[in-house]
């Protein structure tokens, strides 16, 4: 393989630059595409993740967690990281972060919310003692068909992105009830249960000092949790809106 | 009895109520067992009558028979199993170790209380399954950990009546068999995801696949290793691809490559294993060790489900054929784990397995068959004849059966004796009813086993092969000199 084929990106994860070495013409391309929102050309804080591969797809499904872990590895006991969606209002950079377990509709709530709100994050959402939320604009996993699910820039599928700091205004946790009928339930949660919901949903909380205490700060600062039981992501717009205070 | 605090991350109290960190776990605490750790200092210990005192400060005394101390005590041994507080007292400790390690009448009992306990979580009946006043909790706890269903019972604790603290036991146990359940699935659908991304065709049997195919849960029969079957001529590109992938093959089995050794460990085995830190995978090119007596990999591609593990779509057995894949497992382990049969009922009370049968089950798939229906009640799907045959099937053996679901002891260990291995393979073979030439392969595995095959890299069976039956006959001679 010549110097030409490998094609070298940095992209900004919660804060981190991570740097990427992909090698091949095609995947290179495809890499960029896909991690457009998040390309930065700021100086790396971290060692880069190198891909490679005859299988665009295959390669681009494995990049994007080897990106994640990368990161969150360089921020463990410095942020609160929850496996969540974030979304923020446009104006006010007030912003809403969506807590869900793996494969339970973080994403398919971010693609429709996205449009309305702006994306932060469909995956990780990287909080800040102070209660910033920090940016990661990673590409959708999207299931079109076969095995691996298909990885889309935020932009490609319409989404907004803000460069204004965001702050966190309100905490949901998901369930997602295919056969509920009706607006959204919102239940206003105890911070106990708030914080035992949340918990497992985090990645290296145990290594952040006092991280039950650090947990109870942040809900108290969005003016606690919601446990929310919805049908369809678009059920959630009102709610949101509500919450961050925009105009339904 | 003294108390201190476990190994606590983190401790948050609000209203009364408090959530802590445990490791990783997180666990919400009552109003009353939120003011027992508050009462145990931070560093040092505290009497269970200090306790108790301050508890009854908060709370006043509990209404007769209930007291304050047995109350106490009982949240106590709850917080114990979670390791929120560790208990400083031989005595104490020395009476939970004796539960946990039964006399064996002690352990019978609670053996037997499983079966009907298992039956009754297999029966329509929804009214609470009491524990017979004979078993202590603890034993039933230590019962269900020997045969494995530790998942499948916290699953039904709303069906059973038992003590809190075995309850309590059984639901931190299952907690962790969750954790590591989940590892694995994550792990299963990198190796799928690696194998397809190579163009390999995989089946994942047992473990968390059929968790998933027989209970709908792919944590409800705890954790254990990951199991892919892929086809024989596949063998060497997903071993490459898995190596890659960060799972090692093992030093005593020969590697892929043009020697005598591997041909001899691919003509003679079934399986070999690859490690990665967080799990082990056994890498099948044929189901189960003996030819011939189960569908080659094509057929069963064919015919395979797939299940969602997780949130991962994992392909797997048809139901029929992981039925009786799992009933021929149960036999080669004697039945001794109950888990076996009620993996083989849970399997034969669908109805799609019995849509999917192709051919009748083995001699020895039927005994399985006929001792979870004896043990865990007709499976509901199976057609009335099957179940008659079957448990005609299983008469001769149900006694011994019994005797040995209730010892402790593993069957499965290297027997000292040279060739003894051997004999009881055989046996196998004729169990399962294999053909003749099967014996023979035996034979030339037994002769020739790959840890003394694995540093062998001519290429010539003529070089290779009397080296090694040299070593095997050192090796077996020295045994016996050691008897």
């Amino acid at each position: 393989m010549t110097g030409r084929d490998v094609t070298r990106l940095r992209v900004t994860a919660f804060g981190v630059v991570v740097p990427i070495e992909v090698r091949g013409a095609a995947l290179g391309e495809a890499v960029a595409e896909a991690w457009r929102d998040a390309l930065t050309e700021a100086e790396p804080t971290t060692d880069a993740v190198v891909t490679d591969g005859l299988d665009v797809a295959a390669a681009l499904h494995h990049l994007s967690p080897a990106v994640t872990v990368r990161a969150i590895d360089s921020r463990a006991g410095e942020l609160v990281m929850l496996h969540a969606a974030a979304l923020a209002d446009p104006d006010s950079g007030r912003t809403a972060v969506l807590v869900a377990a793996s494969g339970t509709g973080k994403t398919t709530a971010s693609r429709t919310l996205g449009k309305r709100f702006s994306y932060l994050s469909d995956e990780t959402a990287a909080i800040a003692p102070d209660g910033t939320v920090l940016p990661y604009r990673k590409p959708l996993s999207i299931i079109e068909s076969g095995p691996l699910k298909t990885q889309v820039a935020p932009s490609s599928l319409g989404l907004l992105t803000t460069d204004r700091e965001c702050r966190l205004a309100a905490v949901l946790v998901l369930e997602r009830a295919p056969d509920h009928v009706g607006p959204p339930t919102l239940t206003p949660m105890e911070t106990v249960d708030a914080i035992a919901a949340i918990a497992p949903q985090s990645s290296y909380l145990p290594s952040t000092p006092r991280p039950l205490h650090r947990l109870a700060d942040l809900l108290h600062l969005a003016g606690g949790a919601h446990h929310v039981t919805y049908a369809e992501a678009a059920d959630l717009e009102d709610v949101l809106a509500r919450l961050l205070g925009a105009e339904a | 009895v003294r108390l201190r605090r476990g190994e606590l991350v983190d401790l948050y109290v609000e209203d009364g109520r408090s959530v802590v960190m445990v490791g990783e776990n997180v666990l919400v605490l009552s109003e009353i067992a939120t003011q027992i750790v508050i009462s145990v200092p931070e560093a040092g210990a505290t009497s269970l009558d200090e306790v108790t005192t301050s508890v009854v400060g908060v709370f006043g005394e509990p209404e007769p028979p209930d007291t304050a101390a047995g109350l106490t005590l009982q949240q106590v041994h709850d917080l114990a199993a979670h390791g929120v507080l560790v208990v400083e007292d031989e005595g104490f400790r020395g009476s939970l170790r004796s539960h946990l390690n039964p006399r064996p009448e002690e352990r019978a009992a609670a053996v037997d209380a499983l079966r009907w306990a298992l039956r009754h979580l297999r029966s329509d009946d929804s009214r609470s399954w009491p524990l017979p006043t004979i078993v202590t909790g603890a034993a039933f706890a230590a019962a269900a950990h020997q045969h494995h269903v530790v998942s499948y019972l916290a699953a039904h604790l709303d069906r059973l009546d038992l003590p809190p603290q075995a309850a309590a036991e059984l639901k931190v146990s299952a907690g962790r068999q969750h954790a590591g359940a989940g590892m694995l699935a994550a792990d299963l659908a990198r190796a799928l995801d690696v194998l397809d991304a190579t163009g390999i065709r995989a089946l994942a049997f047992k473990g968390v696949a059929l968790a998933t195919l027989a209970h709908g849960d792919f944590a409800a029969r705890g954790a254990g290793d990951l199991d892919l079957l892929v086809a024989p001529d596949d063998l060497e590109v997903a071993h490459a691809a898995l190596a890659e992938a960060g799972w090692a093959p093992s030093p005593e089995y020969p590697a892929p490559g043009p020697s005598w050794a591997w041909r001899h460990f691919v003509r003679t085995g079934n399986e070999l294993p690859l490690t990665a830190p967080s799990s082990m995978i056994d890498l099948h090119w044929h189901l189960v060790p003996t030819r011939g007596t189960f569908p080659d990999f094509d057929t069963l591609w064919s015919r395979r489900v797939v299940v969602d593990v997780d949130g991962q779509a994992v392909p797997t057995l048809a139901a029929y054929d992981a039925l009786a894949h799992s009933a021929g497992h149960a036999a080669k382990d004697r039945w001794q784990w109950l888990r076996s049969l009620l993996d083989v009922h849970l399997l034969a009370s669908r109805t799609d397995t019995w849509e999917s049968a192709d051919r009748p089950l083995r001699g020895d798939q039927l005994v399985s068959l006929g001792l979870a229906a004896r043990i865990l009640g007709p499976p509901p799907a199976t057609p009335p004849p099957v179940v008659h045959e079957a448990l005609d099937a299983a008469s001769d053996v149900w006694e011994s059966v019994l005797t040995e679901q209730a010892s402790a002891e593993v069957v499965h260990r290297v027997l000292p004796i040279p060739g003894m291995n051997f004999l009881k393979n055989a046996r196998g073979v004729r169990r399962s009813g294999g053909a003749p030439r099967e014996v023979v392969r035996l034979l030339s595995r037994s002769a020739l086993p790959p840890w003394l095959t694995a540093a062998e890299e001519s290429p010539h069976g003529m070089v290779a092969a009397p080296r090694v039956l040299a070593r095997r006959t050192r090796e077996m001679s020295a045994k016996l000199g050691r008897r």
